[in-house]
């Protein structure tokens, strides 16, 4: 298991410059903390665009308004048959604001739950919290971490300091939460 | 010129806001000072908030009396009577509802337009529409006969098979409600987690730190996280966006399927929809002139924000005056007599006259003001137009649902309505919980949503250096 | 009701409940039924003691929860209208007509099921008392025979009763009056039939009831003669013109209204033609047409005639317009053409009226002439109260005896009767109430509510009905009879034994059989006076007549009229009278000075201004009422309000009573002016105009139409388009509803059998105000301005049972649904109160629980409630259900295939007095509702609308004469 190796800048536009001169070291999977998010950062580090988000949310969409659809017509029309008004039993248009609304429904809350579960919220601790000075990571310290740290990364280091990184940190695999 | 001066010359000014962008760099040294500004506001609040606290809290205390001695002496205790079944609450329910739409208007809307101007007022905005929901909830359950049994409105599993009924605009109301008020949380929550975490970083008291620890959820701030996190929230703004517009959809159909001259109308979607954003719009300025100016956050809701919304409010006022025509010129064209009775006598020159020509004073005359540049860039009289829009919008949806009750078909039937003291202190109470709740989010919540004024600040700097 | 009532009313007179009954067989069974629940257990112990006998089934059948029906009779001023009461386990719960009795045949009144209010009321006297302090009734009554000394013959006694054609009390006044020859012996009504009965003194000789049979008259004219809707035999008269004016086909002929009042009436809005005259005119107008018709019979009238009639006042010219034409048109129908009126016109044009009738009806007229059942009736003890306050006031009067007439209210104003009270060494009432005589009496006897007592009484032609109490008293009472008894020293003895002793005397030999029969039918067999035509006429009146007719009077002229509601003020506190809107201006919950818009508009007075009237020394201050048809330069004011009940809690309303005098006790000349401040009137209708919907809620045409074919309503027949195809399932029968608004009059006898039949709630003053009253049918009245008077279109309006109702649709829960035979049901229990079926019901005949009603409703009234109708609770919405329980109960007869079963019919279809209601099954083609139903006169209230109503409308039929359109 590899160490981590983390660095600390001031400055997220010197933390843009310094992930490239690490990944020509050989350094290639990386993360960060930092106090926002701004698109650069994702394309420095090679972050993925998820997949699973976007389609997950879709299919919930499709799931709720077909279960709302459903539960009116086997109640309406099925469970207890009543002459309303001498209207049809059940009628697709009057079903739609309440499928709408339910798909809405579905879909926002899936949002939000895998939002935030992918990334294993919620957490009573943070994710490397044993960094130095961390809760300075949600005003304006910005981290750079390179995962795949071979046991001796003076390159790796030296690398950072010359980006302009207030101090490196090696975390070994047992420090790691 | 200065080297700031030179980067300022060099931003790229998008029309929406350029102004307010050069004050944020100016004003906030570094992104510490900015946190700690805008943190400053909750953690050190002013003197006023703790004593307006309590004086509206106290006040509210009207609307809980007012709601107990209802449930338990019986609708009577209201000026509602046969046929004017639905007076004040349901009017009270529809404007709150409305007023919530402008929040959810302006945080997914404008952040999927990428109106980066939104960023100082949405999460305030959001808010809103919370509390602005939680009174409009008070009343459609309330003003039920046996309020103790709302729930037979949800489909619930029982034993004698019996269930909602589903062609009623009412059971779509619930689900559009209950919808629209779980989806605002959730979307408010969502963005609020970052700016927890950092009041969490930089509360003083220990029980705060713990506090917001516990909603924070754990945010560590990680690249992942926050990749997901932009995905994530850009979904749910794309879900909110056309919820907004159902909801009071949903709401003008509990007329629109009604069979009742003036209600039965097929422009009533997106007719409420714009007087909902309308009305919603006005509130946002009633609540923001004042707080930026107690607060001292000019710099960071600037008059530009002001002067923006105050075009919001007069194409949405424009809307609204174009559909009250449309209203009454269809039921003209139609012909039928009732329809026509309604909107060429009952409503212009009926028992209501005085109310409809207020609401067309305040909903289509005053707002033309704001084709003047300097009212719209002028506080005080932004400030006094809000009010006056919010006063039109109340009346309108009181006009529309009482007068066409109060004669509809049969002559015979015909009878007026005249609100009781539980009307009144159902809607002033509603309006003092309101106030009571929203002091309570600012002593207590960041309104102003920090990492993304970070992150903007970011992204204009790196405009200069791309310079 | 529950146990806690049960408790209070044990608690609050002791003795009541306690005494038990005799054990017959129905005393068991009832107290088998006292499982049933504890209402019925309550009823139980009321049971009476006597054997009465059920109509039609026999006791043996009684079985808990399905109830009895018992003959009995209502007396009004001395006239009977048999009634049948609707007994569960020994609770009477509703009164209907008795369809074997001539004066109701079938029909009921609002006053007859209102007195089911009375019996029940809290207010009513609970024990004797003496200077207002509990004391004993039979010391009470011993005082009575103490001061009835035979040696004293009777002198300084003085009894007053209202106007009795009881044969057994008759017997025994003879014969108390035998016995005590100087006793002082009165009888009251404030609305006296004395005029009348002079009339035919004069004009025959001797004192006769007037007979009309309307059923074949072709001409009918009401002279301020409301006969739709009151007098004694208003509901046989009601429905022999209804009868007449009925048509099935085009061929059919109907009968012709002319009514000329002052005051709109419910005869007046369905006339044909209508002439608003003061009472001022009326007898110029008599005479006017006396000469006309005379001057075409010249060989049946004095020859002099004309010269003697010749200084009458004269006529406005419209009114000489509609005279001629009138004229024309009786004279045309000679021989089947009716003159009717009113009991407050003078005597002189009762005896008129004779006259006309005997011109123009001769042998084998409509009207017919007959002695009347009234003791004493035309005799000064009718008219004698004067005699009697000179009498108190000279302190010669040792003891008055007062029994169920509120003398001293309902008495000329200028007749110090209530001071004079004082004066009397004694004074004993005896009443249901405690009301104004009987605080001014010293001895206070509770009366017995005529359904807990025994006697005997007759109608207007004299046929006999027995009274047979359907409960034990609710409180200790006595009857007239007692007091009778006590005058006369006998022991006072069971009023069951006296009668039946009476009865027997007459009948010794088949008395059992006749007995059982009389209680068990309602009327004693071969009792009816039989009519003749009119005796030879006395033309003496002639001089009076010219004399009236000639009566100037420069000052407003105030007519005194009876109370549609509370008649003259008995009905107090009785809350469903109260709250009954007048079927003329919709008031409520009190009275108004109505008065023509052209006279307010003189007197700058609106509704609501409230106007301070002067006569003869006294002031009265009432609210003015618009009303459009009323005569000109005419006030008028309708008794009984005014005074103080416990419902009305501060009085409601004005006294009539101080501004009438005993020369002119109906109309008088006033001064009027406006006092500034302003009154609520509680309007059950604010707008009375139809507007521009006229053609598509109410359909009407002139016979002459119809006849030559014109096609009717088109546009409220035709099936509207409709994009929804129910697929739900459809039982054999289909309900519907059939209402003649051709012979409808808007009496609203329906609206008081629908609040019985359901159980409907009251809501008062404050609740009608404010538009809430719970009535589930409700009658609508429009006013239109036609160039001769207005035209006034009735029209009942209910829950019309739409196929497409647009209630159901709305409702979230699904609590208002269809079932398969057509009804639109309210399901109360699934009801949450979301009023939105009453926002989309275009007819508005929901109505909402705001209260609690039925918690607030003092005992013991809870036990008036149908036990076969659910009690609603706060926060549900109500609204007509077809008397569902009726439907459902017919079914389940026929299901057990029971005996005898009654015919299916609504509340409201049953009290008709005109029988304009029509229920039943539409798919039946032999079922008359639908033939109604497929008649060219259906049509449906805003069909237009498509909502498919079950209850359909026939066209109005009026019948104007050409020269007068």
């Amino acid at each position: 298991m590899a160490a981590e190796l983390w660095a600390e800048f001031a400055d997220p536009l010197l933390l843009e410059r310094a992930i490239p001169r690490l990944r020509s070291l050989g350094a290639r999977r990386f993360d960060a903390h930092v106090p926002f998010d701004w698109p650069a950062l994702a394309v420095a580090l090679g972050l993925k665009r998820p997949r699973l988000l976007p389609r997950a949310v879709f299919v919930a969409a499709a799931v709720g308004a077909l279960f709302a659809v459903t539960l009116i017509w086997w109640t309406a029309a099925r469970s207890y048959p009543l002459n309303v008004g001498g209207r049809p039993l059940d009628s697709l248009p009057t079903d739609i604001p309440i499928a709408f609304e339910t798909a809405v429904l579905f879909s926002a809350s899936t949002a939000f739950v895998l939002g935030l579960g992918l990334g294993g919220m919620p957490r009573l601790h943070q994710k490397r919290d044993v960094l130095p000075n961390f809760t300075r990571v949600s005003i304006d310290r910005f981290w750079v971490g390179v995962l795949d740290a071979p046991a001796n990364a003076a390159a790796f280091e030296h690398a950072f300091r010359e980006a302009g990184a207030l101090r490196v940190v090696t975390l070994n695999p047992e420090q790691r939460p | 010129m200065t080297q700031e001066a030179a980067y300022l010359s060099t931003v790229p000014v998008r029309p929406a806001g350029g102004l307010q962008e050069r004050e944020l760099l100016l004003t906030a040294a570094n992104d510490q000072a900015l946190t700690d500004e805008l943190l400053g506001k909750i953690f050190h609040p002013p003197p006023w908030l703790d004593r307006s606290i309590v004086i509206t809290g106290l006040l509210s205390l009207s609307l809980f009396g007012a709601i107990a001695y209802t449930l338990t002496t019986g609708i009577g205790t209201w000026g509602v009577t046969i046929p004017v079944a639905w007076g004040f609450a349901i009017t009270n329910f529809v404007w709150w509802i409305g007023i919530g739409h402008a929040g959810t208007f302006i945080s997914a809307f404008l952040l999927l337009l990428e109106q980066k101007w939104r960023v100082s007022i949405n999460r305030f905005a959001e808010a809103m529409t919370l509390f602005a929901l939680m009174q409009a909830a008070v009343f459609p359950l309330l003003h039920l006969g046996r309020a103790w049994f709302f729930y037979w409105l949800v489909p619930y599993p029982n034993e004698m098979h019996i269930w909602p009924q589903f062609r009623s605009s009412l059971t779509w109301d619930v689900a559009a409600v209950s919808t629209y008020f779980t989806v605002s949380l959730l979307f408010w929550y969502f963005g609020l987690i970052p700016d927890l975490a950092a009041a969490r970083d930089r509360a003083p008291e220990r029980w705060r730190r713990r506090a917001y620890g516990v909603f924070a959820l754990g945010w560590s701030g990680s690249a992942s996280d926050w990749h997901r996190h932009r995905i994530s929230y850009g979904l749910l703004a794309g879900i909110a966006a056309p919820l907004v517009i159902s909801v009071h959809s949903v709401v003008s159909m509990d007329f629109s399927i009604g069979i009742l001259p003036g209600w039965h109308s097929t422009i009533f979607p997106p007719y409420f929809v714009a007087g909902a954003i309308y009305s919603g719009f006005a509130l946002v300025l009633t609540l923001l002139i004042p707080v930026r100016r107690l607060y001292r956050l000019e710099h960071v809701v600037t008059t530009a924000h002001l002067e923006k919304m105050a075009i919001m409010l007069m194409i949405t006022g424009l809307i609204v005056t174009y559909a009250y025509g449309v209203e009454t010129y269809l039921a003209w064209l139609g012909g039928d007599p009732f329809e026509m009775n309604n909107a060429l006598h009952v409503r212009p020159l009926g028992r209501y006259a005085f109310l409809t020509w207020v609401v067309v004073f305040c909903n289509c005359v005053a707002p033309q003001s704001l084709w003047l540049r300097f009212v719209r860039r002028s506080p005080l009289a932004l400030f006094v137009l809000s009010l006056v829009i919010q006063l039109g919008m109340w009346l309108e949806r009181f006009v529309l649902i009482v007068s066409s009750q109060s004669a509809d078909f049969l002559p015979s039937a015909t009878h007026g309505f005249v609100p009781s003291a539980i009307d009144y202190a159902l809607l002033g109470g509603t309006l003092c919980f309101f106030c009571f709740l929203f002091l309570l989010f600012l002593r207590f919540v960041p309104f102003i949503p920090i990492s993304e004024l970070k992150a903007l600040r970011l992204e204009l700097r790196r405009g200069m250096h791309g310079s | 009701m529950s146990h806690r009532h049960h408790l209070d009313l044990l608690a609050n007179h002791p003795g009541a409940g306690v005494d038990p009954p005799a054990l017959t067989r129905r005393g068991f069974l009832r107290g088998v039924a006292a499982g049933v629940g504890s209402a019925s257990a309550f009823a139980c112990t009321r049971a009476p003691a006597q054997k009465i006998v059920p109509y039609r089934e026999q006791p043996e059948e009684l079985i808990p929860g399905r109830p009895l029906h018992y003959a009995s009779a209502l007396t009004l001023d001395g006239y009977a209208t048999g009634i049948l009461v609707e007994s569960h386990e020994g609770r009477p719960t509703k009164i209907e007509g008795n369809p074997s009795h001539p004066a109701s045949l079938g029909a009921s009144g609002a006053f007859e099921q209102a007195t089911l209010m009375d019996l029940y009321s809290p207010r009513r006297l609970r024990g004797a008392k003496k200077n207002r302090a509990p004391a004993s009734g039979a010391a009470l009554l011993d005082e009575l025979a103490l001061s009835a000394d035979p040696a004293r013959r009777g002198r300084g006694i003085h009894l007053v009763l209202p106007p009795t054609s009881s044969p057994l009390l008759s017997a025994r006044l003879i014969a108390l009056q035998s016995r005590l020859p100087e006793l002082g012996l009165y009888f009251h009504s404030a609305i006296s039939r004395i005029r009348a009965w002079q009339g035919a003194r004069d004009a025959f000789g001797q004192v006769l009831e007037v007979r009309p049979n309307l059923r074949h008259a072709q001409v009918v004219l009401a002279l301020d003669a409301d006969f739709l809707a009151s007098g004694p035999d208003w509901l046989a008269l009601a429905k022999q013109f209804a009868d007449g004016r009925r048509v099935a086909s085009r061929n059919d002929t109907i009968n012709r209204l002319y009514a000329v009042t002052g005051a709109p009436s419910v005869t007046g809005d369905s006339a044909d033609h209508r002439l608003a005259l003061g009472d001022r005119e009326l007898p110029a107008f008599v005479a006017r047409l006396l000469i006309a018709v005379t001057r075409e019979l010249p060989d049946l009238s004095p020859p002099d005639l004309a010269q003697r009639l010749a200084h009458t006042r004269a006529l406005a010219p419209a009114a000489e317009h509609f005279l001629a034409a009138l004229t024309r048109d009786l004279l045309a129908a000679r021989g089947a053409c009716a003159v009717l009126v009113g009991p407050r016109q003078p005597a002189s044009v009762h005896a008129a009226v004779h006259a006309l009738n005997a011109l123009l009806g001769g042998e084998h007229g409509p009207v017919r002439y007959a002695p009347s059942a009234v003791l004493d009736a035309g005799t000064a003890r009718h008219d004698a109260l004067p005699e009697l306050c000179a009498a108190l006031e000279a302190g010669a009067v040792e003891h008055v005896v007062v029994c169920d007439v509120d003398v001293t209210r309902t008495c000329y104003g200028d007749l110090p009767l209530r001071a004079a009270f004082a004066k009397a060494k004694q004074s004993t009432y005896l009443g249901l109430f405690d009301q104004e005589t009987a605080r001014v009496c010293g001895s206070l006897l509770p009366a017995l509510h005529v359904l807990e007592s025994w006697a005997d009484t007759r109608a207007l032609d004299g046929t006999t009905s027995l009274v047979q109490p359907l409960i034990a008293p609710l409180y200790d009472g006595y009857d007239a009879l007692a007091v009778v008894q006590a005058l006369a020293r006998e022991p006072v003895r069971p009023s069951h034994d006296v009668l039946r002793g009476f009865w027997q005397a007459q009948r010794p030999n088949d008395f059992e059989a006749r007995w059982v029969g009389s209680l068990a039918s309602g009327i004693v067999a071969e009792s009816e006076i039989p009519s003749v035509a009119a005796p030879a006429l006395s033309w003496g009146f002639i001089e009076r007549l010219a004399a009236d007719a000639t009566h100037k009077g420069e000052l407003l002229e105030l007519m005194v009229h009876a109370d549609p509601q509370l008649y003259d003020g008995r009905f107090i506190d009785n809350p469903w009278l109260l709250e009954l809107p007048s079927p003329t201006s919709k008031l409520s919950w009190g009275n108004a000075v109505e008065l023509a818009p052209e006279t307010a508009a003189e007197l700058a007075v609106n509704n609501g201004d409230v106007l301070a009237l002067s006569a003869n020394g006294k002031t009265v201050e009432a609210p003015a009422l618009l009303s459009p048809g009323h005569a000109p330069r005419a006030l008028s004011l309708t008794l009984g309000w005014g005074q103080s009940g416990e419902l009305l809690g501060a009085t409601h309303g004005a006294n009539a009573f101080p501004l009438t005098s005993a020369d002119s006790p109906w109309s008088t000349s006033i001064v009027c002016r406006k006092t500034g401040r302003r009154e609520e009137l509680a309007l059950a209708q604010e707008s009375f105009e139809l507007g521009s919907f006229a053609d598509e809620i109410f359909a009407s045409a002139t016979f002459a139409d119809y006849r030559a074919g014109a096609k009717l309503a088109d546009k409220l027949r035709e099936p509207q388009p409709s994009l929804y195809t129910s697929d739900a399932p459809q039982a054999p029968r289909q309900w519907g509803m059939a209402i003649d608004l051709g012979v409808c009059t808007g009496c609203s006898a329906c609206v008081l059998a629908c609040q019985a039949e359901n159980s409907i709630p009251t809501v008062g003053k404050a609740g009608v105000l404010k538009h809430r009253a719970m009535h589930w049918l409700r009658v609508d009245r429009y006013v239109t301005r036609a160039e001769h008077g207005e035209r006034v279109r009735v029209q009942p309006m209910a829950c019309q049972h739409c196929e497409k109702a647009p209630c159901e649709y709305v409702c979230p829960t699904a609590a208002t649904v269809h079932s398969t035979d057509g009804l639109n049901q309210m399901v109360y229990n699934r009801c949450v109160g979301t009023r939105y079926c009453s926002n989309n019901c275009p007819y508005k005949v929901r109505r909402f629980n705001w209260f609690d009603y039925h918690e607030s409703e003092r005992s013991p009234l809870e036990l008036s409630h149908n036990p076969n109708v659910t009690v609603r609770e706060r926060g549900v919405m109500e609204k007509c259900s077809y008397c569902v329980q009726r439907i459902r109960a017919h079914e389940i007869a026929e299901k057990t295939g029971q005996a005898r079963i009654r015919p299916l019919v609504t509340a409201c279809e049953q009290a008709c007095p005109t029988r304009a209601i029509t229920f039943g099954d539409t798919r039946d083609p032999s079922a008359p509702v639908a033939q109604l139903h497929a008649s060219e006169r259906a049509f449906s209230a805003l069909a237009t609308l498509g909502t498919v109503p079950r209850t359909r409308y026939l066209t109005r039929l009026a019948n104007p004469n050409p020269e007068l359109e």
